[in-house]
């Protein structure tokens, strides 16, 4: 079973995600904030990260650094509120980009493009 | 012894004497005739009328016969009454006999002697029992009068005396008339020579004696008697002095006129003078006209800078000033040129240049313009009009303005009045060597006078008059004035220039200043955006998403799904709104590229087509066929394209038409979108590129602050004019690139 690590501060959204990502017959794993997905990633590494970047502690340019600097072959996909991430070229090392939105339809469709890249690479 | 033959002769002397005196109005010439019936009657050798003179103290006698010898006494001449035998005739009444002149009893009686006169007679003359006079005889030989003589002459005194009296009534009634004559002519001499029309002018206003100044003054062809007052000086009941004088019945009243003569205005008083009878009334007013033209003169020359101050204080707009200056030199008395031009000198170029003229382009105009003018009173409503009515595009106007000199040749008059920074009058355009029959050719110049405009001792520009359509010979007292005048134009002039270029300072300043604001209250707005949308994108996901999950699960209970779905179409449009936001909050930098606006132009054309025409509308496209490309964010510039065309779309909700035009005016490209929708009330239109503003329900106030910030970005302007019920135009300039401008001039 494909694993997806979801880093998200919103306890709410955490729960949406689980919910819909579960649906699309993932296994959902939840970390709360940066450090909490560094850990999470270093014990269990899994084949996905959705990463916020906005939380509180560690965000999630810093931890994508630790995590891609333990381990360069999690693909990662940056679920933010804002567009303007996009300058910051730490995020150029993020697989995907994508901004959120109440249709989850592009999150899916750019998590399953990015784990069939990583399948054939 | 008294014979009756004696007594027949002396009756038919007296008969005789009778007749004569009845029959001649002026007695003396019948003197003659009396002393030859006398002398029939009685011997004697003198007789002779004395009178008492108008001096009552002389007496003057007048001799019939024989003669005096002219030294002592002379005929006619006054001599004291005193102590002559008139004295005693008057004193008693009654006749005196003087028996022999040796005695020297009277002052006379020795002059009498001197002739040989020995006894004297003398009766008075009486009139109205007053003693006017005696009759007197004389005789060479003593003792020769006696009382039967007495008896004779007293029978013809009372008449003699009548006709004397008569005759002397007569006289004075005859001086009378000669001094009255007298007095009419010097009173006409003096009327005639006075530089002042008089007439007088009875209840009825009809004028019954004028001299003839008073027609010359009113260009009158006749003589004024006999003509109404209202026909010669065209007032109006209530102002007219005459009448005023007429209901007052004292003091003066004047009254100003304007009329136009031989091409200039004359000034006119009148004063009314109320003249009474000897009962009080004022049958008669006396009217003088007096032409104060000259005094007026004076006058406009004084208060001339003064008013130019004064209309310059409500203006400081370049085109007016020059207006005013101009107009001054050619209204009213001051100056009163047919024409004036003015030149000024541009610095940067090393030239003079004409830039105003005010006077009329041909004969007709001047008389036409002459006619407006003359309903101005004074200079003052005059600027004033001039001030309202703004230039005029004469031909003249037109033809300076085409007229430039370089500052380096001499040969121009004007030039040369620059150099030397003196005033030049040129008698004769055609002869004199200062003019090139270019510039005499230009203008139609025969005599003109050239001013130097200095501040500073710098001169800054010429002002050049003529009398062309008059003819008027330039004084020198008018080109003094004019030159007097230069002075204070020129401070003028340089005040409202200093004024202009801190105008456009300050409009440049106010401009940035307002650019900068905007920018500063989109950053402002951009970042409150950015943060506001960043923590409402995050529960909306949730909600949204979740939604979505509910309207899957419930698809088969109908009222879960229904409203499930109302709230995932509701958080959709939210997302919608943070995502303009967020474009707003973070405008990219413009990728500029070379583009023709045309091609972005049809594009969005093209993307809006079935749009526009859902909701019924028509566009008319005007593209400019010889649009330059220009450097810009095509992107962009099609977002602001489609926000303009989307937001005309959106003010005809039923329908209309939308023109776009595209054209290269003043080194930029315009765009144009016109609409014929509802239009934007003028309060709205300062408002509605202000972020957030909108009076739609459905919109979110961000597409015209965003376009307006992209066309600012390019260097652009975003205007808009609007009438409400007709519709919208904005427009959008964009500067040319400099190279492209290099390019279209070279």
């Amino acid at each position: 079973m494909i694993t997806i690590l979801i880093v998200e501060d919103d306890k709410n959204q955490c729960l949406l995600y689980r919910h819909e990502l579960s649906e699309e017959g993932y296994s959902v794993e939840i970390a709360r904030d940066g450090k909490e997905a560094v850990t999470m990633s270093k014990l269990n590494p899994p084949d996905l990260i959705v990463m916020d970047i906005n939380m509180p502690g560690m965000d999630g340019i810093e931890a994508m650094g630790k995590i891609l600097g333990e381990n360069n072959k999690i693909p990662i996909v940056i679920n933010t509120a804002y567009s303007s991430y996009k300058d910051n070229f730490m995020t150029w090392s993020a697989d995907a980009y994508v901004v959120k939105s109440s249709d989850l339809m592009e999150l899916k469709k750019t998590i399953k493009t990015v784990l069939d890249k990583k399948k054939a690479s | 012894m008294k014979t009756a033959e004696t007594y027949e002769l002396q009756r038919d002397v007296v008969d005789n004497i009778h007749r004569i005196i009845a029959t001649s109005l002026d007695i003396k010439d019948t003197y003659a005739n009396i002393a030859a019936e006398l002398r029939k009657v009685i011997d004697f050798d003198r007789v002779s009328i004395s009178l008492v003179g108008e001096k009552k103290d002389t007496a003057i006698t007048y001799v019939i016969s024989t003669t005096y010898n002219g030294q002592a006494l002379r005929e006619g001449e006054p001599y004291p009454l005193k102590k002559s035998i008139l004295e005693r005739t008057i004193a008693t009444g009654r006749p005196v006999i003087i028996e022999d002149t040796e005695n020297k009893e009277f002052s006379t009686d020795a002059v009498l002697l001197q002739e040989g006169i020995r006894s004297r007679l003398s009766v008075p003359l009486r009139v109205k029992g007053n003693v006017i006079g005696s009759i007197n005889l004389g005789s060479k030989r003593p003792n020769n009068f006696f009382a039967e003589h007495v008896h004779l002459l007293e029978q013809i005194s009372p008449q003699l005396a009548l006709a004397i009296e008569n005759t002397i009534l007569f006289r004075n009634i005859r001086k009378s008339e000669e001094r009255l004559r007298w007095e009419r002519d010097k009173l006409q001499y003096v009327v005639d020579a006075l530089d002042i029309g008089i007439c007088l002018m009875d209840r009825e206003l009809n004028i019954t004696w004028a001299n003839k100044k008073i027609s010359e003054i009113w260009n009158l062809h006749e003589s004024a008697v006999g003509m109404a007052c209202p026909v010669i000086f065209h007032c109006d009941d209530i102002i007219c002095p005459a009448r005023k004088a007429f209901e007052r019945g004292e003091g003066r009243f004047h009254d100003i006129k304007v009329l136009t003569k031989d091409g200039r205005r004359r000034y006119i008083e009148n004063v009314a003078i109320p003249i009474r009878d000897h009962d009080g009334d004022v049958k008669r007013v006396l009217l003088l006209s007096i032409d104060i033209t000259d005094r007026e003169k004076r006058i406009h020359q004084l208060s001339l800078l003064t008013q130019l101050g004064d209309a310059l204080q409500y203006t400081l707009q370049l085109d007016k000033v020059f207006q005013l200056v101009l107009t001054c030199v050619t209204a009213g008395h001051a100056l009163g040129f047919n024409r004036a031009l003015l030149f000024l000198v541009n610095k940067e170029q090393d030239a003079i240049c004409g830039k105003m003229a005010v006077g009329p382009s041909d004969p007709d105009e001047a008389r036409r313009a002459w006619q407006e003018v003359s309903k101005y009173q004074t200079l003052e409503g005059l600027l004033k009009h001039v001030v309202e009515i703004g230039p005029l595009d004469s031909r003249l106007d037109i033809k300076t303005k085409l007229i430039a000199f370089s500052t380096s040749d001499e040969k121009e008059t004007v030039v040369r009045c620059m150099r030397e920074k003196i005033p030049l009058t040129i008698k004769d355009a055609h002869n004199d060597p200062r003019v090139t029959a270019e510039f005499r050719n230009a203008l139609g110049l025969k005599e003109f006078v050239c001013v130097p405009l200095m501040v500073k001792s710098e001169v800054t520009g010429v002002i050049v008059a003529d009398n062309l359509y008059t003819g008027e010979p330039i004084t020198e007292e008018h080109a003094h004035i004019l030159s007097m005048f230069a002075k204070s134009a020129a401070l003028a002039i340089d005040n409202a220039e200093t004024y202009k270029e801190l105008e456009d300072k300050i409009r440049q300043l106010t401009e940035t200043r307002e650019k900068l604001l905007r920018s500063e209250r989109l950053a402002a707005i951009g970042e409150m955006a950015a943060y506001v949308a960043h923590e409402i994108r995050n529960p909306l996901t949730t909600i949204g998403g979740f939604a979505r999950s509910i309207e899957r699960l419930g698809a088969n209970n109908e009222k879960i799904s229904t409203s499930s779905k109302i709230i995932v179409q509701e958080v959709q449009r939210l997302e919608k709104i943070l995502n303009s936001i967020r474009d707003f909050s973070k405008p990219e930098e413009p990728q500029k590229t070379k583009t023709q606006i045309n091609k972005l132009m049809e594009d969005t054309l093209e993307l809006t087509a079935g749009y526009l025409k859902e909701i019924g509308i028509t566009v008319y496209k005007e593209l400019g066929y010889d649009l330059p490309e220009v450097l810009v964010d095509p992107g962009q510039m099609k977002q602001v394209f489609l926000n303009l065309v989307k937001n005309a779309a959106e003010s005809m909700p039923k329908g209309g038409t939308l023109n776009v035009r595209t054209c290269v005016e003043n080194g930029s490209i315009k765009i144009d979108f016109a609409d014929t929708g509802e239009g934007i009330p003028t309060e709205v239109t300062e408002k509605i590129f202000m972020p957030f503003f909108t009076t739609k329900s459905y919109g979110t106030g961000v597409g015209l602050a965003l376009s307006q910030k992209i066309v600012d970005d390019h260097e652009g302007k975003l205007s808009v004019f609007s009438e409400t019920g007709r519709g919208s135009i904005f427009s959008i300039r964009l500067p040319l690139g400099n190279d492209e401008r290099g390019r279209k001039r070279g």
